[in-house]
């Protein structure tokens, strides 16, 4: 038996699985989204991509996760660059901090969150007091608090894929570099950051795809945040199949964390929409 | 006119003193070797004068101006690492412009020419565009080399650029390190623990350790009157045996401790316990005659020329002769030296 063979007998269980949960359900819900009562058809896509509503949601998500995913690269390169560079020691307390609010409960963190953001929490009185914003200023429901929950729950897939590349990036390269005439910043832009690259694509992706169906989740959960705590996790259930296989396969897979970052987040039309489905089942307009 | 003047460096790392206070000058143009041991800190003095470590106490000076808390790219130096430290998404050309584009050093046309240049010097015109991980190690090296010298530095830092070489390569490459001194004249500091590779390339070996200055001169000096007993033991790999120097009908001899004796210099004049320094490509060996006798252990074939292990009162002792000399295991066999080539050193 060659390497080749023995590798993909290995591989085979994992594939099987795959293929089974994922592929299986995925394909026959593209074979759902483009067949109606008379055969195959489009017009699950037509009626999806001229109604503003669900392009509207399409254009906020896109909009977000890609602001999200910006911010978690600004943010996660420079912190893994110091996990990298640090003893082994305070890079162990590093990694933990930065993964410890993925151990958080989703409900815990969002509480947390509500502390710090609503009218009357910290952040806001804060700045009043500071006299930088008006009186009337909030953040809780707002974007700007769907953008901040998301940062913190996405940041570790960032700066975990970055720091795997630039753990393996030599450090003698910058020092040659450094001899060679560059400050320490230019150094880190034409090193580093080079170097890194493929770290940042693999954590922007996964940050992006990631942060499409939370800022789902975010949207669609505002309503049920007073009404239930805890992590009822159910697939919005349509009476037309064919339009939500449609929605999903526009990158949204919604799903409804009745508590989850949801409760940042405010939509009127939204909630109505959502109103109607309490009972996970939604009439679509 | 001293290029670079160290005084009194010390330097600790934590509670380990790596560096004991070090005093160096080099010449402008000078190609100064530091010859030690592995760990006897020569990487982290070189690192000092490249600006990438920081100093405990004492200073480095460049040209006159002190540069110790000066930042690596702002003291007019390049340095080669042992792992020659090529960036790996740039092509062979852009590693050689790198430099040059960093220090802002001419436009870019002047830049192309340099680099052009520098790549024909280390014979490396053709592979311009190929990337370094396309290249085989020696090859590497020389873009390596190339890079460095591609800005005329004041200073050129080799850190055992040679070391990861096989020797055939090695050789070509001492001689072009060599050619390429010659012909730039730049100053410069190499690293090496090879005394043969200190001894043949260098206007100056300093021959450093534990972190300390063992001695330094020219390479005949330090080959032919090596001052302590680590430096002779460390140049030529000499052969060190414990003895005391009592009066013989012909001048002062030595006495091994199984009471053996063997004739020095009339000339010599340390007296009492003493470590005699015999350097293996001096001793010659015979199956009669006059002289100390040491028994044969072992013979180690090396091509050219035999390695012979003898014992001599119960000390081992290495001794190079022909290939063609044969002798058999625990044969007894006897020594014989110029009496000019033995090394007395105080103990
Ligand atoms: N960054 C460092 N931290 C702690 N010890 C070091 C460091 N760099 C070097 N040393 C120690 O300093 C000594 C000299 O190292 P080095 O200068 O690399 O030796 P050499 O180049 O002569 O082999 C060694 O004992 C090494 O362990
Ligand atoms: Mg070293």
């Amino acid at each position: 038996m060659n390497d080749r063979t023995e590798s993909l007998l290995l591989a085979l269980p994992g594939l099987l699985l795959l293929v089974l949960a994922f592929f299986l359900p995925i394909g026959q819900m593209l074979v759902l989204s483009i067949s109606g009562p008379d055969g195959p058809t489009l017009s699950h896509f037509a009626r999806f991509l001229s109604d503003p509503f669900y392009l509207g949601i399409l254009w906020r998500t896109v909009r977000l996760s890609l602001l999200i995913t910006v911010i978690c690269a600004l943010i996660g390169f420079p912190l893994a660059y110091i996990m990298a560079r640090v003893g082994p020691r305070l890079r162990l307390w590093l990694v933990v901090m930065v993964i410890l609010p993925l151990m958080t409960s989703v409900v815990v963190r969002t509480f947390g969150w509500m502390v710090l953001l609503s009218r009357s929490g910290l952040i806001p009185e804060l700045l009043r007091d500071m006299g930088l914003v008006g009186r009337s200023f909030a953040l809780m429901q707002t974007e700007a608090a769907i953008v901040i929950g998301m940062v913190q729950v996405l940041l570790p897939f960032m700066t975990l894929s970055i720091l795997g590349v630039i753990t393996r990036i030599d450090g003698r390269l910058e020092e040659a570099a450094r001899t060679m005439g560059c400050s320490f910043l230019q150094s880190f832009r034409t090193v580093v950051l080079p170097l890194s690259l493929p770290g940042i694509v693999a954590g922007s992706l996964l940050c992006f795809t990631l942060s499409t169906s939370l800022v789902c989740d975010a949207q669609s959960a505002r309503r049920h945040a007073n009404t239930s705590v805890g992590g009822i996790d159910l697939q919005i259930g349509y009476p037309n199949a064919g339009l939500a296989v449609c929605c999903s396969t526009g990158g949204h897979i919604i799903r409804w964390h009745p508590a989850g970052t949801g409760a940042l987040y405010q939509d009127d039309g939204l909630q109505q929409w959502l109103s109607q489905s309490r009972h996970g089942c939604v009439r679509l307009p | 006119m001293a290029n670079v003047r160290l005084s009194a460096i010390k330097k600790s790392f934590g509670k380990t003193d790596v560096l004991h206070g070090i005093s160096l000058e080099v010449a402008s143009g000078e190609f100064v070797s530091l010859l030690g041991a592995s760990g006897c800190g020569k990487t982290t003095l070189l690192r000092i004068v490249a600006g990438l470590e920081s100093v405990t106490a004492g200073s480095v000076e460049i040209e006159g101006v002190e540069v110790t808390r000066l930042p690596p790219e702002k003291r007019d130096i390049a340095m080669m690492f042992q792992s020659y430290a090529l960036l790996p998404h740039l092509d062979v050309a852009e590693n050689v412009r790198f430099p040059l584009r960093m220090r802002g050093i001419g436009g870019r046309e002047e830049q192309a020419e340099k680099v052009k240049a520098a790549l024909e010097t280390v014979q490396l015109e053709h592979f311009a565009d190929r990337r370094p991980r396309q290249l085989s190690g020696g090859q590497q090296q020389r873009v390596a080399l190339a890079r460095a010298i591609v800005s005329r530095p004041k200073v050129l830092l080799l850190d055992e650029p040679l070391s990861n070489l096989d020797a055939r390569l090695r050789e070509d490459m001492q001689v072009e390190l060599i050619e390429i001194h010659q012909r730039l004249g730049l100053t410069t500091i190499f690293v090496t623990h090879d005394q043969e590779e200190a001894l043949s390339l260098s206007d100056r070996v300093v021959l450093l350790n534990a972190g300390k200055i063992e001695q330094e001169g020219t390479p005949a000096e330090i080959y032919s009157q090596p001052a302590t007993g680590f430096a002779s033991n460390f140049i030529g790999s000499a052969n060190l045996l414990p003895a005391d120097i009592v009066a013989g009908d012909a001048g002062p001899m030595a006495k091994f401790s199984d009471g053996q004796t063997l004739q020095l210099g009339p000339d010599e004049r340390v007296r009492g316990p003493v470590s005699i320094a015999l350097r293996q490509e001096d001793l010659s060996l015979s199956a009669t005659g006059d002289g100390p006798k040491a028994k044969v252990r072992t013979r180690v074939f090396l091509g050219a020329r035999n390695r012979y292990v003898l014992s001599l009162a119960g000390e081992p002792l290495r001794a190079l002769t022909a290939n063609d000399v044969e002798f058999s295991n625990g044969q007894s066999v006897t020594l014989s030296i110029d009496p000019q080539r033995v090394r007395v050193l105080p103990r």
